[in-house]
């Protein structure tokens, strides 16, 4: 990110001023701030849905400007929520499935693709059958994990991944994501409040009053 | 001249003098004015008291009668109170048409009078009623079409949610847009059938509805339905994904 600012439409304050830093896929880069600095709003501008006033966000050395924002999120960036926001009607298996079939995937090789993937997060057996709503939060989560893992995307944005979870149910999530990051490559990027989190990131932002700067 | 003294609103039961010939009763609604003796067919009707000049008194029965067997006149006239009995008023050219079907080209001369003094107060409730229907069935309408515009809508706004994990997942705008708009108006189609459905016993034994009617009906709500639809999606969809989630700083 370059120079990056971003100001709501009617506002007359700069959200995010002067933006610089760059995330490297590998590392589990922690953005802690206060309630209202700006992180979800990076994180939206980083998941292409929304675009910045000013300044540029590249990926692998290409602007955003320049890609199909639709496809960019369909295939490098997948994102993850505290309030999991899976689709209600559909089963745990089914919501992993979801982006592939969408890309065109058979039905039969994405369900087999991620019964392993959902497999591999510890949600086997009727679970994978299972609405959301009959899912513990940790389970959810770990769905919603999934179905990021399941797009092949590079890069994972996840805004307070453990706002709802239990500190048992944090820690595995964290561990999850550790993992993605230190062992298949992938570019996690995690927003919260939790100084914990940050602490066993490989990179910590912090965002104030719409600046950034890296703390460790 | 010999009416029996009966007068209208009287329950009466006529036997036929010629045993062929069936006996009728009922209540006397009208009178029957002619100058020659009424035939029923080709035969004298005894047991009408006649005379030439001479008021008749005809139960309603004695009217199916001469409506389904023929007796033949040459004039006819309903002499409602045009204040008093105004549906029926609407309808006189109707109700005199319907009559006047019994007339034949060999016509005798006969006039039919209906008078209205005893349907008079079996009518004007029914009038008050339908009189208050017309006030009604407007509201009725225009409340139906803006619950047609407002169900879609606030059912496409309650998924509004879906929606966004749809676009932040890369569905396509225009995609979402269509799997939206389809399946909302086959929700509406569905429940236009079963409404349909409904209707159809209802007006089992009151006779068929008029298909003018339902198709008026029909295009209506779906109209009013795809406004509700399209204003939803363009509400939904003008949002940030992050803001139809309610993602907070």
């Amino acid at each position: 990110m370059k120079n990056l600012y971003y100001r709501y439409k009617g506002a007359n304050k700069d959200v995010l001023k002067d933006i610089n830093c760059r995330f490297e896929g590998g590392q589990l880069n922690a953005i802690v701030g206060p309630s209202g600095s700006g992180k979800t709003t990076l994180l939206s501008l980083i998941a292409g849905l929304d675009k910045p006033t000013q300044g540029i966000i590249t990926i692998n050395d290409i602007d955003l400007e320049d890609l199909d924002l639709d496809e960019y999120r369909r295939d490098s960036v997948s994102m993850i929520f505290q309030a999991f926001q899976l689709f209600p009607l559909l089963t745990a298996l089914e919501n992993v499935s979801f982006p592939m079939e969408y890309k065109g995937i058979d039905k039969n090789q994405s369900r087999e693709k991620s019964s392993k993937v959902l497999e591999s997060l510890g949600i086997d057996g009727d679970k994978q059958s299972r609405y959301p709503s009959n899912l513990s939060g940790g389970e959810q989560q770990r769905v919603a994990i999934g179905r990021t893992l399941a797009t092949g995307a590079k890069v994972i944005l996840a805004d307070e991944p453990t706002g709802n979870l239990d500190d048992e149910n944090s820690d595995k999530i964290i561990d999850i994501l550790k993992q993605l990051a230190h062992k298949q490559g992938l570019c996690v990027i995690i927003v919260t409040h939790d100084m914990e989190i940050a602490e066993q990131s490989d990179n910590v932002w912090r965002i104030k009053d719409g600046t950034i700067e890296q703390v460790k | 001249m010999d009416t029996y003294n009966l007068e209208i609103g009287h329950k009466v039961y006529l036997k036929d003098s010629a045993s062929n010939y069936p006996d009728v009763c009922g209540t006397i609604v009208g009178t029957f004015e002619g100058y020659v003796l009424p035939q029923y067919g080709s035969n004298e009707v005894q047991w009408i008291p006649s005379h030439e000049d001479e008021m008749f008194i005809f139960p309603i029965d004695a009217v199916r009668l001469i409506e389904r067997n023929g007796i033949y006149y040459e004039k006819i006239d309903l002499l409602f109170d045009k204040e008093k009995n105004i549906e029926l008023y609407r309808n006189r050219e109707e109700i005199l048409n319907h009559i006047a079907k019994t007339e034949y080209d060999y016509s005798t001369g006969y006039k039919l009078v209906l008078y209205d003094s005893v349907l008079t107060e079996t009518i004007e409730p029914l009038e008050k009623n339908l009189e208050l229907l017309h006030i009604i069935y407007p509201i009725i309408l225009v409340l139906s079409l803006i619950i047609a515009v407002a169900l879609p809508y606030l059912l496409v706004l309650r998924r509004s949610e879906e929606l966004a994990i749809m676009r932040i997942l890369g569905v396509k705008e225009v995609e979402v847009k269509r799997y939206v708009f389809t399946e909302s108006l086959l929700l509406v189609i569905i429940g236009q059938l079963i409404a349909m459905a409904v209707i159809n016993v209802l007006t089992f034994k009151s006779g068929s509805y008029p298909i003018w009617k339902y198709l008026f009906i029909i295009i209506g709500y779906l109209l009013a339905s795809i406004i509700g639809i399209l204003a939803s999606l363009k509400n939904v969809l003008n949002k940030k994904p992050m803001d139809m989630l309610q993602v907070k700083e």
